[in-house]
Parts: structure tokens; sequence; C-alpha cells
């Protein structure tokens, strides 16, 4: 018995103690390594980028298959290493503690390569540590960019220090129905609204936890509620109305063409769950879209052209910028329009004006003409300093493709915007840092868990929207809302 | 005899699959998805109820790309459904000597098959949840009885969806059936079973409460009724265990049971044919042969089909494609424009639409049409390869280098179109030279693109076509006026000599008319003949003169079209 025992142990050891060498000597550390000065092509790239403290691993492919690979993580002292295949998948603790006791550093990528000859050296991948964190959360529409129909969509929240995406509300729960335009006010996870569009239709609005459902329709405007704005003391929102279509470019490089042939603004009171306007902002002369607020409430600005004929003189409608005084305290709408910026003398056109906290720029969308730029390929950002009135365009942040819907960080220092860069027809997020001297830096790609994960992904991002903590409303919660009745708005007296 | 039956059956479902509905239930389906060895994929089924058993579908459908295997996959699905009804029978001692009757269920799912929005998963699904049965009457009843049968339950839900109730029902009759003790105590169980799939339902499956309770039975389709051929299927498996134990005490003799087997043999194939229309089949064939080229096949299938918009917008797209629209159109059932263009109603017309587009070379129309069909109806479960080479191609064709790069590496990552760019070649037809627009009116459109490129012969007979459909006459004698010259035609093709003839007739113009368009004596004494007839006011022998010996023109079309034509006003000079 005894025997037998010592003979299976050593049995065992002949057996275990080569097979134990052999995985150590697959998995060889790198120990020397031959240096080479040549980037290796990334993706996503991440050079040169400043990112926030509180960001998820920046996972990344090294832009060749089956191929083992390591990156060493410095920043400060701190470093680590991470060993892969194809992809550098960072351990998300190392990651963060490195992040954490580093803001302000540099930190540096070094990618080594296990090729024929050895392990070789690529040269650095350097990026910057911000000291400002980014708000946790994005909230995004994931939609199919089709055109007239659509099939399963749902609005969704991004925690930004970690990959985990949960959906907010769903079209499979509320048979199909569309569902867009998510807004907070001020970023306040507790002050939300979306639009349900088709079945269900309504605006679902959650106040500080309150739930409700609304019917915005009223005679006065040509539509219900479209395009929303809080207003930062929580109690107004302001809409457009707009009336739009759609049309397909038989022979464009742009692919469809969203477009109003009316549109005005409203302003809805929460506290008396009525709506108003003003003759200013609710012509029929015009197009008035796209309305924003100051920080300060003060000032409403929204986007206005000349009424013209639609589609006939689609390429034509240009935008400009515009600016009404608002009571917050009355409710009270000024009696003039200051022109803020007149881009359609330019032959440009602006949309999407979002103002950033501190209220000394705005970021906008210029593009050749029409309402609705997210389509247009030579669409870009734009920043306005607000009180020279200087605009210039965003260069950090644009490419070749649709550069569009954007959005500010509670604290200023970050901008997520949506760009068709990568392929030109699925929009996916972009990370900005907006320095205290009011640069943009290189934008980012929003990270993801598997680095290819977009290369196979078919939806867009529409409308990436910060938010400072997790929404917490339940999905059922809201499912029950868009089910129920919707509450119809009482249309007050223009606020003149 | 069950040996020789089964053997008989199996060749029966083979034929079935593979020569009868081979385009509707091994191409059409394989070309509806995309299965992809991904850990997204797969996420994406387990957000439904029976999600295990629609990816596992998902999995052995991506093999249909080889109809053999295709074939041996259904048949073996068939196969093994008889298999497990004959143990649930067993189970309730029904039908020991009818083995027939446990192949009801697998033949009645042949024709619930031919459904375009069948899924193998529907049948996939009802074998486990019968095999969950089986596990369930295996179950000993201790202390532990009312915790393992709600677990298996659940287990069972997550795997089967809605088929879960098929278990619950059985399970109910089961000790019923069986004469146990304490047969009620099975109610409670099967209750209890239900809270948590409630459960699972609110905190995990993100749909609504009827999707999570018809996942993946007959019953979440919007077209379905109870006379529906899945329906039927679905049912049956309820239905017969019923009749048996309804028939059950029914003395029978040996001989009266043979009987009965052999009969029954013969009616359910009878039955399974009976139920069998080979219209959608063949619309899905014309698809395939269109993307192929298939041109002459597409004409003798549209023959062989009903008439509709599809069949004749697929029959019109073939006879373009080989050159005789102009010649023989109207030899042809013709339904009005819609049987040209195809007005949009679901994903199906919307791939055929792609298809026109593409070869006339709208590539944006196409892009629009291919990606409208893949997206825009709940009915498409996931984006498929068919939509997505489709989307690759006019990405190509647009020089959207990095878009179709995307789409390439997208089919790379299934199993059998890796490398299809490669694989397809270089060959893809131009995208044509137009102005801008919107196109709203097809006509117009098509009015357009002529102009620019007066010498496509396609567009023109295109335009041609619809003028004639809808009998706009002005226009289609304008458009043939303008570019007819244009094109190397031999003879003034038949159709449009009928029209001239209309024209004339009609403009009351002389002779002199043919000095200009030279219409041949034939078409111009056959015209003469049928003007006499119409205006003999013998309206029923009109018609029956005409049917004989005018079928095939212009203008039995006019006189008698198929719908009504809605742009063009009645007025005395349409005297047609």
């Amino acid at each position: 018995m005894c025997k037998q025992s010592n003979r299976m142990k050593r049995t065992y050891t002949e057996i275990l103690i080569p097979v134990v060498l052999l995985c150590i000597s697959s998995c060889v550390r790198m120990q020397q390594y031959a240096a080479v000065d040549e980037s290796l092509n990334t993706f996503p790239d991440y050079s040169d980028i400043i990112i926030p403290p509180n960001i998820a691993p920046l996972n990344f492919h090294i832009g060749r298959d089956r191929q083992e690979c390591m990156a060493r993580f410095v920043a400060g002292r701190d470093s680590f290493d991470v060993y892969c295949r194809n992809s550098v998948v960072i351990p998300i603790r190392k990651w963060k503690k490195l992040l954490k006791d580093n803001p302000g550093k540099r930190l540096a990528i070094r990618p080594f390569i296990r090729e024929a000859s050895g392990w070789v050296k690529y040269r650095d991948i350097t990026l910057d540590i911000a000291s400002e964190a980014i708000d946790p959360y994005i909230a995004y529409r994931l939609i199919e960019p089709g055109y007239e129909f659509w099939g399963k969509m749902g609005i969704y929240q991004r925690c930004l220090e970690t990959f985990d995406e949960t959906p907010v509300l769903l079209n499979t729960m509320t048979d199909g129905s569309c569902m867009n335009c998510h807004s907070f006010c001020k970023n306040d996870p507790r002050k939300m609204l979306l639009h349900v569009r088709a079945a269900h239709s309504g605006t679902i609005l959650n106040n500080s936890g309150q739930l409700a459902k609304l019917d915005t329709q009223t005679p006065d405007h040509v539509s219900a509620a479209v395009y929303p704005r809080w207003h930062p003391g929580g109690r107004y929102i302001a809409f457009s109305t707009n009336k739009t279509s759609q049309a397909f470019h038989s022979a464009n490089h742009n692919l469809v063409e969203v477009y109003d042939s009316a549109s005005d603004l409203m302003i809805y009171d929460t506290e008396t769950q009525s709506v108003f306007t003003h003759p200013l902002i609710h012509s029929s002369d015009r197009f008035e879209t796209f309305p924003e607020w100051s920080p300060d409430g003060k000032s409403l600005y929204f986007c206005s052209a000349p009424a013209v004929e639609m589609p006939d003189h689609y390429d034509s409608l240009r935008y400009d910028l515009f600016r009404v005084d608002f009571d917050p305290q009355t409710g009270k709408i000024g009696n003039r329009t200051d022109t803020v910026l007149q881009p359609s003398k330019t032959g440009k056109s602006i949309a999407f004006p979002r103002i950033s906290p501190d209220g000394r720029h705005m970021v906008v969308c210029l593009s050749g003409y029409g309402t609705f730029p997210v389509w247009h390929r030579d669409n870009d950002l734009y920043l306005l300093h607000v009180e020279t009135g200087g605009l210039t365009p965003a260069s950090e942040l644009n490419s070749a493709e649709s550069d569009s819907y954007h959005s500010w960080s509670t604290n200023g220092r970050w901008i997520v915007f949506s760009s068709r860069r990568m392929d030109g027809l699925y929009t996916r997020p972009y990370i900005a840092c907006f320095d205290s001297c009011g640069r943009f830096h290189k934008p980012f790609l929003l990270p993801q868990k598997n680095p290819l994960f977009y290369d196979g992904f078919l939806k867009s991002y529409n409308v990436p929207e910060f938010v400072s903590g997790r929404i917490e409303t339940g999905i059922r919660a809201l499912e029950r809302i868009v089910r129920g009745d919707a509450t119809g708005v009482r249309a007050a007296k223009n606020n003149q | 005899m069950p040996l020789v039956a089964c053997f008989l059956l199996s060749g029966f479902v083979v034929w079935w699959y593979l020569f009868l509905n081979r385009h509707l239930c091994l191409f059409y389906r394989e070309q509806s998805q995309m299965f992809l060895f991904s850990r997204e994929y797969f996420w994406q089924y387990l957000e439904q109820p029976g999600g295990i058993t629609a990816y596992a579908a998902s999995f052995l459908t991506q093999f249909f790309y080889y109809p053999v295997a295709g074939a041996g996959i259904y048949l073996l699905i068939f196969l093994g459904l008889y298999r497990i009804f004959k143990q649930v029978l067993n189970e309730f001692s029904l039908f020991g000597r009818s083995f027939i009757a446990t192949l009801i269920p697998g033949m009645l799912f042949l024709p619930a098959s031919i459904n375009l929005q069948f899924d193998l998963a529907d049948e996939l699904s009802v074998i486990f949840a019968l095999s969950g049965f089986i596990l369930l009457t295996k179950m000993i009843r201790n202390r532990f009885y009312y915790v393992f049968v709600p677990l298996a339950i659940s287990v069972f839900y997550i795997l089967v969806g809605g088929n879960v109730a098929l278990i619950l029902i059985l399970f109910i009759f089961y000790p019923f059936v069986k004469q146990q003790k304490d047969a009620w105590k099975q109610i409670p169980a099967a209750i209890l079973s239900l809270s948590i799939p409630a459960a699972l339902w609110y905190f995990f499956y993100l749909t609504s409460f009827k999707d999570t309770c018809t996942a993946l039975t007959p019953f979440r389709y919007p077209d379905a009724h109870w006379a529906d051929g899945r329906m039927i299927a679905w049912l049956s498996i309820i239905v017969v265990p019923v009749a048996g134990m309804l028939l059950k005490n029914v003395k029978a003799g040996r001989k009266w049971m043979l009987s009965c087997n052999i009969g029954l043999i013969l009616i359910l194939p009878v039955t399974v044919l009976k139920l069998y229309s080979p219209d959608t089949g063949n619309i899905v064939k014309m698809g395939y042969d269109a993307e192929n080229g298939n041109w002459e096949s597409m004409i003798h299938t549209g023959k062989e089909t009903s008439v509709g918009p599809l069949n004749c917008f697929y029959t019109n797209l073939a006879l373009q494609e080989t050159g005789q629209l102009a010649e023989k159109m109207f030899c042809y059932d013709q339904i009005g424009t819609p049987g040209l263009i195809l007005d949009m109603q679901d994903n199906f017309s919307c791939q055929a639409k792609s298809e026109l587009f593409y070869r006339l070379g709208l590539v944006n129309e196409a892009q629009h049409y291919a990606y409208e069909s893949m997206v825009g109806y709940a009915s498409v479960k996931e984006p498929n390869v068919r939509n997505l080479k489709r989307l690759l191609e006019c990405a190509v064709i647009r020089q959207d280098s990095a878009l179709s790069a995307k789409y390439e590496k997208i089919l790379d990552k299934t199993l059998f179109y890796k490398d299809y760019a490669k694989r397809r070649g270089a060959k893809y037809p131009p995208a044509i030279v137009m102005k801008d627009m919107f196109i709203r009116d097809m006509s117009v459109a098509l009015a357009s693109i002529l102009e620019d490129n007066p010498g496509n012969q396609a567009v023109f007979e295109y335009l041609m076509a619809y003028y004639l459909l809808e009998r706009e006459y002005e226009k289609a004698k304008s458009c043939y006026d303008r570019y007819f010259p244009n094109f190397s035609y031999p003879r003034i093709p038949v159709h449009y000599a009928e029209f001239l003839m209309l024209y004339k007739r009609i403009n009351k113009l002389d002779d002199s008319f043919y000095a200009l368009y030279p219409v041949s004596r034939d078409i111009r004494e056959r015209f003469e003949m049928m003007d006499i007839l119409v205006s003999s006011e013998m309206d029923r022998q009109i018609q029956k003169a005409l049917e004989e010996g005018y079928k095939d023109t212009y203008w039995f079309y006019v006189r008698f079209p198929l719908v009504s034509v809605q742009t063009v006003k009645q007025d005395e000079k349409n005297i047609y």
C-alpha cells in the first residue's frame, strides 16, 4: 500500500513538474527586449489624450492578431504589467489605483510585442491624467441609424468608471414605441425627461422621483414637445415643437435629410403644469428650435431661421443663434431678441447650442445648411466665447465625418459628443478634456471592456448626456408610467 | 411497421425541406439571421426567455447554408419530436397501439415551417419542453418536491420560454390520468412554479409581460391565429394526448388498429400537402433567383404563383433583365405600379425593392431599403446576412471604405461568409449618374434619371412600364418620342406598338401616324379587330373574345386591369 502510494507520488511528480515547467515556459515573462522607434497602431487610439482620474480602464487592441504582448503602465512611481494576446485588457483595480494615486501626472503605456526574434518594445503611448473627475455616468439612446422605421431601441446609462451599462427604458417593454430626447436638469439623474412616440406616446417626466406622463400637444403648437432643455432652477423646461419630416438623398454623400417644415418654442412650468410661449420664440414666419438656458437661468438661447418652403429649399435653410431674457421668478420672457451669432451670413447653419456650466463658453454645431446636422458629413463643433462672441472651430474634436451632439460635464472640464468618424454611419461617443485655458484636447472613444466591441456593434449612440449619478428610477416603474394615461398640459396665455 | 413508417415519413420530411420548400425553409431562414461566435451575440439571446433554445436554433440554422445539412437538421428535429412525444404518450399510457399518433405533431410542424415568421426554435423548444415534462414525472415525491418542481419549471422557463405552459398543462393532467393519490397536490406545485418565472420577468427579462409569456410560442407572432399552421402544430401537443384520453376506453381489435394506423399514414402526408401553399416559397425562390441572376427561373416560377405585388415585381424585374419587358410584360398578370416598383410592406418587400434599385444603379436607395429591411421591422430578429451583404455592396459602390470594412469584419465573424467580399469578386454594378433629389414619386425620379442618362435602357423601360401601367398616355408618348430613338431596338417592341395603336385611336389620328411609328401590320389588324369587338357593346362577349385572343396585350390590361389605376382620371379620351 505504502509502496503503491510512493509510486503514485513519484508518477505525479514526474508528470506534474514537467507540466508546470512547460506552463511557465509558455508564459515567459519579458526580461530582454529590443526597442524600435515605431508607434504601434493600437485601437482605439489613446495616445496624447487627457483622461479623467475616474475613467474605466482604456483597454485597447494592439492592431495585430494572435500575437502575445505586454503593456507596462507607468505613472509617477507606480507601474504594473499586463500580459495578454491581441487585446490589452487592464485589471480594473490596478488601473483605478494607478489613476487615483497619480492625478495630474503623465501615464506612459509601454507596449511590448513578442515577435519571432523575441520581445520588441514599441514607442510609448503617453497620456495625461487630469485632476478633475468626469461625471460618473452618461445616458444615451442605442438605435440603428435607420431611415424610416425602427426595430429595437432603448435608452441606457453607462457607468464611466466601469463598463456597466444598464437600460433605463427599452422599447421591447413598450410595444415597440420610439423613445428619444432624454434630458437632465444640470446632469441630475433625479430630474430627467424623455419622449415616447408611436405606441403609448407622451413625455415622461421624472421630477425628483415624481413620475408623470404628459401630453404636451396643445392646439397652439405644431406638435407635441420635442427638443428639451431644463431650466437650471429646475422649475421650467424649454421645448421646441417641430413638424419634422425625413427625406432621403438619391445621390449625395449625406444619406438622410431631417427637416422641419414648422417649429416654435414653448416653456413648460412643472409647478403649474402648463405651457406658455411668446411671439419672439413662436412666430409663423420663422423656425425656432434648439433651446438652451444660460447657467444663471436669465437667458434663453435658441436657433432660428426664416421660414421657407420645405423640403424644396432644404439646402438654403440656415439658422442663426438668438437670445431672449427670461425672469425665473415670474416666468416672463423679455420683449426683444439679441442676435448672438449669424453664421448664415457665411453660409453656415447653427444647431445644438450647449453652454458650459460656468457660462463662459458655448459649443455649437455648424454645417452648410439645414435643421438637423447629425446626418451632415460637413457638420463640425465650434466653440463660442460667450463674452467676446468669438467663434472658433473646435479643431481638436472635429473629423471628416459628422461630429455632433455634445454635452458638458457638471464641472465643465469634459465634453462628450457623438461622432461618425469611425465609419461614416454609426455614431460613437467621444470624450474630450476642456482645460481651464478654454482649449479642447484630443478626444478619445468611450472605452469598452472588449476594445473591438465597436467593430461588430450595429447601433448608434444617440444624444450622449453626462449624468452626475446613477438613474435610480426603476425600469418597471418607467414602463408602468409609459403604459399609463398621459396628463394633458394646460396652455397658459402667451407670456408677454 | 413503425420502422417502415418512420423511414417513409423521414423520406417525406427530407423531400419536403430539400426539394419542396428548399428556398423558404433553408435559404430564407439561413439568410434571415447572422450567427456570430461572440459573447455579445450570446448575451443578446439570454435577454429573452427561451434564449438558450433560440441561440441553439440560431446556431443550427447557420448550417442551412448547405441545403443537405439543413434537411438533415430538420429531419433530426422531426425524429427528436417523434421520440420525445412517444415517450410522453407512454407516460400517459396512451396510443400504445397507434404509433402513428406520435408522429402527428412532427408532421404538423412541416406546414407550420413554411411560414416566413416560423423559427426553428419554435419546434426545438417544444422538444425541450416535452423533455422537461418527462423529467418532472421522474421526480420523487419527497419533502423537497415542492422546491424541486418550481426550480425545475424555472430552469425550463429560461430554456423554452412560454412553452413551459406545455410542461405545466401535461404536468397537471398527469396524476389524474395515472389516477395517482393526491393528484390535486400537483396543482399547487404547478401554480407555485409560476412565481419564479414571474419574478424573472419582473427583475431580469426586460420585455413586456405578453412577450415574456409567449416567448417561443406561436402566440408571439402578431399574425398568428387559431387556424394558423404554427398554432395547429403547437396545440397538437395538447390535443393529441387529450384525444388519447378520450379514446382510451374505446376497445378496438388488432385489424381495426392496423387499418387506423395505415389510414393515418396516408392521411397525414395528404393533410400536410393540403396545408401546403407554394406561393410564399415561390416568392422566396424568386428573391433568391434575383440575387443570383437566374432570370429565366424567376419568370418560370412567376407563372406558377398567384398574382400579387411581389410576383409581378420579380417577374417584371426578370423580364427587364432579359430584355423582354417591352415585349412580354403584359403576357403576365399586371396589377399596376405596385407590381413594378413595390410598396414598403415588410422586411421582405424592402429587400426586394433594394434589389431593384441595386440593379438600376440607385445605390443610395438600394442601401436605404436594405437597411430598412434589416432594422425596420420587429419581426426581424437580428441583423442578417442577406441585408448585410447588400449593405456591404452598396458601401463598396459608394466608396465608403470604412463602412464596407466594418461590414466585412462582421461577415468575417460568421462561419460561412468569411472572406465574402473577396469571394464575391470586384464586379459591382456602377452607381448611376444622377441629380440629387428626394424620391417621392418614382415616375418623376425615373424621368429625371433618364434625362441625365438618356441611353439607360433599363430606366427607359421602367419608366415606360410605369406610364403604361398608370395609363399616362401623354407622358408615355412623350417619353417614347424623346428616348426611344436612343436605343437599338430592331423594331417597335410589341407593347409599345400596342400602346401607340391605342394612342392613335384615342387621339383619332390618321394613318400618316404609321409613317412615324411603323407598327407592324399584324398588330394593326389585331387592334382593329379588337376595336370592333369593343365598339359592339356586347359586354360579356367582348370580354370572352378579349380573354381568348387579347389577354397578352396592353389593350387587355387597359380594358380589364386587375386593380384600379388611380392616377389618371377617366375622361372621354380614355375610351378603354
